[in-house]
């Protein structure tokens, strides 16, 4: 199983930028626990980050029948971008969209999500474990359930 | 030490469904009551479920005896801030639950947000411990099963 993890603006700055918010773990942290969460559990994880709009629309078309799954946290551009709407419409796998903190608790222009639309499901607020918790619960979301 | 006890609510309509869920199987409330309880023990947490077709049962739930458990989890379905609930004794026992530093986890069996399928909106303007998980169907349980009780400081050997 392939799964693509795509990271959007800011997320690099993770563990130094608003800690009270988005606690003190680096992303180079989380994507260790994911990749090595994912190994157990029979999974092959690419875990991406970029600052810039047009790489993340490249990363979800690359995506598209090479992978079984996308969990996309696209940060800001959550709130703004019909570029990134339009690229997840075109991908057919299971989509998850992910944040750290709960956008809904947040000011009222963070409410707005242009990828919630278009993705299976949302989880948002369970901090840098929610990652780790999304790759736990993926093998029995896409029906190869294994014991664990 | 005392186990770690996490209440879960279903509101109205949760009772008798037969919910399509993502993976196009049928799901039902005992189903996910059962697969809830199989986790918890082996998370060596305590499960108290109840639902109710009363909005304003769950409220007082909520209000009353929320506090007595160490989280709450939630799927208050649509029908809670569009019905006929006071929505602001609705919101303000959430916020009591929330100063209360107890995580609360809303859990939608779909994606409330789906294009043409809008269901409401989550909670807001409360403050606290506060996740959010729409569409997962069932494993949404699971899920906030699973991630309350590590937020609780529960470690699986």
């Amino acid at each position: 199983m392939k799964i693509a993890f795509i990271n959007g603006p800011n997320l690099n700055l993770l563990g130094t930028r608003e800690p009270e918010i988005y606690g003190h773990e680096t992303l180079q942290d989380i994507a260790e626990r994911c990749e090595a969460t994912g190994a157990d559990l029979g999974m092959e994880i690419r875990f991406r980050q970029s600052n810039f709009e047009g790489q993340l629309v490249e990363w979800i078309q690359e995506a598209i029948d090479t992978t079984d799954a996308v969990v996309i946290n696209a940060a800001a551009y959550t709130h703004t971008s019909v570029a990134i709407h339009d690229a997840l419409k075109s991908y057919h796998g299971f989509k998850i969209e992910l944040h750290i903190s709960n956008p809904h608790l947040r000011e009222s222009f963070r409410h707005v999500s242009y990828v919630s639309p278009v993705v299976d499901a949302v989880v948002a607020g369970f901090g840098a474990d929610g990652y780790a918790h999304v790759v736990e619960i993926l093998p029995q979301l896409l029906g190869k359930s294994r014991s664990m | 030490m005392a186990k770690k006890s996490l209440l879960i609510l279903d509101g109205p309509g949760l009772a008798n469904f037969d919910n399509g869920d993502h993976t196009g199987s049928g799901v039902s409330l005992d189903q996910i009551r059962n697969e809830c309880g199989t986790l918890a023990e082996k998370l060596g947490v305590l499960l108290e479920f109840r639902q109710s077709d009363d909005q304003d049962e769950i409220v007082d739930w909520i209000s009353n005896d929320a506090e007595g458990f160490d989280a709450l989890i939630i799927n208050p379905v649509s029908s809670l801030e569009s019905g006929t609930v006071d929505f602001y004794r609705y919101r303000s026992a959430f916020k009591r639950i929330a100063h209360l530093n107890k995580p609360i986890v809303e859990v939608r069996l779909d994606n409330i947000f789906r294009d043409g399928d809008e269901h409401g909106t989550p909670l807001q303007e409360v403050e606290g411990d506060i996740s959010f998980v729409s569409g997962l169907g069932k494993h949404g349980y699971l899920f906030s099963v699973n991630a309350v009780a590590k937020r609780l400081g529960i470690v699986v050997s």
